[in-house]
């Protein structure tokens, strides 16, 4: 059964035809990115005289450069609340047996049940009366706020699986609450903290409503953003176009690829709730 | 343990100095809240991008000390965000803007806020051609500098028509044959893009401008005083009947709701097609498939009567000044040198002529065709530019889908029309 | 159990009425859990939370009731004629039903066959870390962009998908995907499917984990065959797996936006609406907010009310 089968190439077969029939939409994608803009073949014909001027032109006039620098910058600092804020409410609505414990917990679970377009309008009247608007710190605020519930549900699914006697450990060493967490639940949550930080972090990379409304009429675009005006600005030069996805995508399929197998992992201890 | 530590305190770290760099970087919001002239901020068209850039990049030029800022949005997100922040009073110094009504980024329907600058002082206004000037204005003042015009009309494919011998219909009489005599030389007459929602609205146009507007625009007052309703309109309901015509005459691709634009400009740059009604700004996408393909726009009319010869072509919008903006000196400098540069912005924006036409030299026939409609006082707004919610050019472009699919008839599509504009 | 005043999760003190008894109930959670001050941990959390989401849907919900164009000083309450017009009108009666339609094709499709990808590639073959990469690949694109490229995709005529049918054969097949009334729900819903199946995929592989090899093997040893093993091994341990993803899928087809806006606007002649695209066209096309902040309220009750179901189901499920 440990070894590798005839029954398991079959499968490996079957598996491989299937991913490539899957791929077929991302094969269309790098071919016409690689393809002359006059060049009306076929999609699935494999481009004739193929070139990447496309990505040349793409990347200079796309603007993404300086867009990648902003959203990482926007997704990091949003992740890094999540996680830290997420983390440590997780902790307090877990450990909590106060009778507002679970009626706290189902408050937050509304949020992942309402849809973002009610509150969108009034949020950005606030925003403005406060005066906050025209820089990236709303849109980390409104990262942090959404994706808390989610985060949350992560992490408290997570922590009532841990049992309280590590905790209860350290409080006889004399540790008080603050310490104990840093010290005891903050790293026992590492792994699902890697599925937070990849789900949060997917979200808010490839989010485009909120900068949309956020930062039109900003020079600091996000990536959805540069690439999408760029798609406005060339309608129909599919060519130019996908050599911008497919630029804008590198970085994050990079990072899929090095941590797939925490990924994976961190989910592992995720689901298991 | 050790690590774990330093991961938290890093990362809490790391979160708060990025939160106050990011706080303290706020580039955008420059040069302060008072008008010294070294700054201006302008949000735009995306499809309209290349003739700001021309114009932004002149005005730099010559005012070397204003740092302008241009922001660009396409047609949909710019009118999702542009009353928010007009609402807000975060809106750019200059921003674009459509004349007349019908959707929520024309002047009459952000005239409640008191949001736009008065602009009827600017030398521009008197040198617009009438029509334009109304179109720009609610009770006698003007807001918009609105640098083009272009028309809806049939683009065709010169080779092709060529090839096939055919000509052009220019009258009604002339249409249905003309597409029977494509289908049977194996091409299609008209390509449409009727994935994209607003794509049918171009034959529309065309057919409802001498039905409806040939022998003038009485009707639009007539529809607000509830005197006419679009059903009961002996020309819309003519129009419409007759696009019905058109989509059983096969003179539209078979499955034309399924084709976006770039397959329909693939259509006729290739030749399959033998035409596209299309909006002058569109005419460069189709060029860009076939440089060397000659594209040509002929007249269509939608009967045969000479006297009521009407095409709608008009502005699609232009610069308008936030009237919250404290910049307006600097904002009002930037319009005035929008108006006297308008052939900078006409001349990167093909399809088009500029709406002060005095001076002005037709680049070539295509233009010249729409030179001539204006100068023979042919042209009609845009439909939707008289109507007085966005909900009845909704109504329009989705009827005409249901003609196209066969799910709505010409009577249903006017009714739902005119309901939604009963409905306030 | 005697019930005590609810102290309110930000008030540390509470009122001195009901001070002696809640003291008391305090102290015994403070003996049991080591702290007062677990409270501490959730303000700054609750802060953003009440901030941006509370707070603004609950102004939304009010500005569902009113006739507010999102844009002037004034309005006016309209009571509940936002609602009323919402059930009368035929598209957005067709939009509730599609988003229905959306929700339950994505959540099916995309659970069934994440599940089978995982199942196989939770196996000994060499290629499965670049497999897992490929179909999960889809996920980390934009939606706006796959859109973009479904929709050219789609193509009617020679569309690369309608190339590929007569490829296979189907010589005269020529399926107008997005522009027939109705092929485009099922057309827009393959887009979804092909985007999220490699979420679905991750989940469950990471479910997996957890199922021992020893066991499927003793499985496998007593006779039972590959679907016995799956619904007798693997599926209870994989139910809390299942029950996330299908939390998940449901929650994404409800509020399906991107993909519809791109390739159809809402078309051919108003079929494909969701609830979140009418919510747009209505607040920011139409500008009439207080109509389209009522569909969002529709949209949130439903999601709400399905929510509710699944996450007893989920308690349930958490419970064995």
């Amino acid at each position: 059964m440990n070894r590798y089968s005839w029954r398991t190439g079959t499968l490996e077969g079957v598996m491989i035809v299937i991913a490539l029939i899957f791929m077929i939409p991302v094969y269309v994608l790098i071919n016409l990115s690689v393809r002359q803009q006059s060049d009306l073949s076929s999609p699935l014909a494999p481009t004739a005289n193929p070139t990447l001027d496309n990505f040349g032109a793409a990347w200079a006039q796309s603007g993404l450069g300086q867009a990648m620098v902003n959203s990482a910058l926007i997704t990091v600092i949003s992740v890094g609340l999540l996680v830290v804020l997420g983390a440590a409410c997780a902790y307090g609505l877990a450990r909590a047996t106060a009778r507002w414990s679970p009626p706290a917990f189902y408050l937050f679970m509304i949020g992942l049940l309402v849809p973002f377009q009610l509150g969108l309008v009034p949020l950005y009247r606030n925003f403005a009366a406060m005066g906050l608007l025209g820089t990236v710190v709303p849109l980390v605020i409104i990262y942090v706020g959404l994706r808390l519930p989610f985060t949350l549900f992560l992490y408290t699914t997570f922590l009532r699986q841990i049992p309280a006697e590590y905790e209860e450990a350290a409080s006889i060493d004399g540790a008080g609450t603050f310490a104990r967490f840093r010290r005891v639940v903050f790293p026992l949550l590492r792994p699902i903290t890697g599925t937070v930080i990849i789900l949060n972090g997917l979200f808010v990379w490839n989010d485009f409503l909120t900068p949309l409304l956020y930062l039109s009429g900003s020079v600091n675009r996000t990536v959805p953003l540069a690439v999408y005006s760029f798609v406005n600005e060339n309608t129909t030069v599919w060519p130019l176009v996908f050599s911008a996805l497919i630029i804008s995508v590198i970085p994050v399929l990079l990072a899929f690829f090095v941590f797939q197998k925490t990924l994976i992992q961190g989910f592992a201890s995720g689901v298991k709730g | 343990m050790q690590w774990n530590r330093k991961f938290t305190i890093g990362g809490a770290a790391i979160a708060a100095v990025g939160l106050l760099m990011t706080g303290c970087a706020a580039p955008d919001s420059g040069g302060g809240a008072t008008d010294d002239g070294t700054f201006l901020k302008i949000d735009w068209l995306a499809n309209e991008k290349a003739g700001m850039d021309a114009v932004v990049a002149a005005f730099q030029e010559a005012n070397p000390d204003i740092q302008v800022v241009v922001t660009t949005a396409d047609t949909a997100q710019y009118q999702a965000s542009i009353r928010t922040q007009l609402g807000t009073g975060t809106a750019a110094d200059v921003f674009y803007v459509w004349p007349g009504d019908g959707n929520t980024a024309a002047i009459r329907q952000l005239d409640s806020g008191d949001f736009l600058t008065d602009l009827s002082d600017e030398a521009f206004v008197s040198q617009y051609p009438d029509f334009i000037k109304d179109l720009v204005s609610i009770d006698d003042k003007a807001y918009i500098m609105a640098p083009l015009a272009t028309a809806f009309t049939p683009v065709y494919n010169q080779d092709a028509l060529e090839e096939t011998g055919l000509t052009p219909p220019e009258t009604w009489s002339d249409v249905l044959p003309f597409c029977e005599a494509a289908a049977k030389a194996g091409k299609v007459a008209y390509a449409l893009a009727g994935n994209n929602l607003y794509a049918g609205q171009a034959p529309y146009y065309n057919l409802v401008a001498d039905l409806v507007y040939g022998s003038g625009t009485d009707f639009d007052q007539q529809l607000l005083d509830g005197d006419t309703t679009f059903p009961e309109n002996d020309g819309y309901v003519e129009a419409t009947e007759k696009y019905q015509e058109m989509i059983d005459g096969g003179c539209f691709q078979p499955n034309s709701t399924g084709t976006p634009y770039d397959e329909s400009n693939r259509m006729v740059a290739t030749g399959e097609a033998l035409g596209q009604f299309l909006i002058g700004t569109r005419i460069a996408a189709l060029q860009a498939v076939a440089p060397d393909g000659d594209f040509r726009i002929y007249p269509f009319h939608s009967d045969d009567d000479e006297s009521t010869n009407a095409v709608t072509l008009s502005t699609q919008g232009g610069a308008a000044i936030y009237a919250k903006s404290p910049r307006q000196e600097t904002a009002k400098k930037f319009v005035q040198f929008l108006a006297d540069n308008i052939e900078l912005y006409q001349a990167a924006m093909p399809g088009t002529i500029p709406t002060i036409t005095a001076g002005y030299t037709p680049a070539d026939e295509n233009e010249q065709f729409l030179v001539d409609t204006i100068d023979a006082g042919q042209a009609v707004h845009y439909l939707n530019q008289a109507w007085p919610n966005a909900r009845i050019e909704s109504a329009m472009v989705n009827g005409i889908q249901g003609l196209l699919v066969g799910s709505a008839s010409p009577t249903q599509m006017l009714e739902s029309m005119q309901k939604e504009f009963d409905t306030k | 159990m005697t019930s005590p005043a609810i102290a309110p999760a930000t008030d540390p003190s509470p009122s001195t009425a009901a001070r002696p008894r809640t003291e008391s109930v305090h102290r015994r959670n403070a003996r049991r859990t080591g702290s007062r001050y677990l409270w501490l941990f959730i303000v700054p959390a609750a802060a953003f939370y009440v901030f941006v989401v509370l707070i603004p849907s609950m102004q939304g919900v009010f500005f569902s009731f009113t006739d507010w164009n999102g844009l002037s000083a004034d309005w006016s309450f309209v009571g509940i004629d936002n609602f009323v017009r919402l059930f009368e009108d035929p598209v957005s009666i067709k939009a509730i039903g599609n988003t229905f339609l959306y929700a339950i094709l994505s959540t099916v499709f995309e659970n069934l066959f994440g599940l089978l990808v995982a199942l196989a590639l939770h196996s000994r073959i060499k290629s499965r870390n670049v497999l897992r990469v490929l179909f999960f690949m889809p996920v980390v694109l934009l939606s706006v962009v796959i859109a973009y490229l479904w929709q050219y995709l789609f193509q009617v005529n020679n569309g690369a998908i309608t190339q590929l049918l007569h490829a296979i054969g189907l010589a005269d097949a020529n399926p107008n995907w997005l522009g027939d009334p109705n092929l485009v729900v099922f057309s827009i819903s393959v887009i979804v499917i092909w985007q999220f199946t490699g979420y679905t995929m991750v989940i469950y592989l990471a479910g997996l984990q957890g199922v021992p090899q020893e066991q499927l093997e003793a499985a496998a040893i007593d006779g039972a065959g590959p679907v016995q093993r799956f619904w007798y091994v693997v599926r209870p341990l994989l139910a809390p797996a299942i029950t996330v993803n299908i939390m998940l899928s449901l929650i994404r087809g409800f509020m399906i936006f991107d993909q519809i806006w791109v390739t159809t606007g809402g078309g051919p002649a108003d079929t494909s609406h969701s609830l979140s695209t009418l919510v747009y066209r209505t607040a920011f096309q139409f500008g009439e907010l207080g109509r389209g902040t009522a569909i969002a309220v529709v949209l949130a009750v439903i999601v709400g009310i399905l929510g509710f179901i699944q996450y007893r189901g989920l308690l349930r499920g958490g419970a064995k």
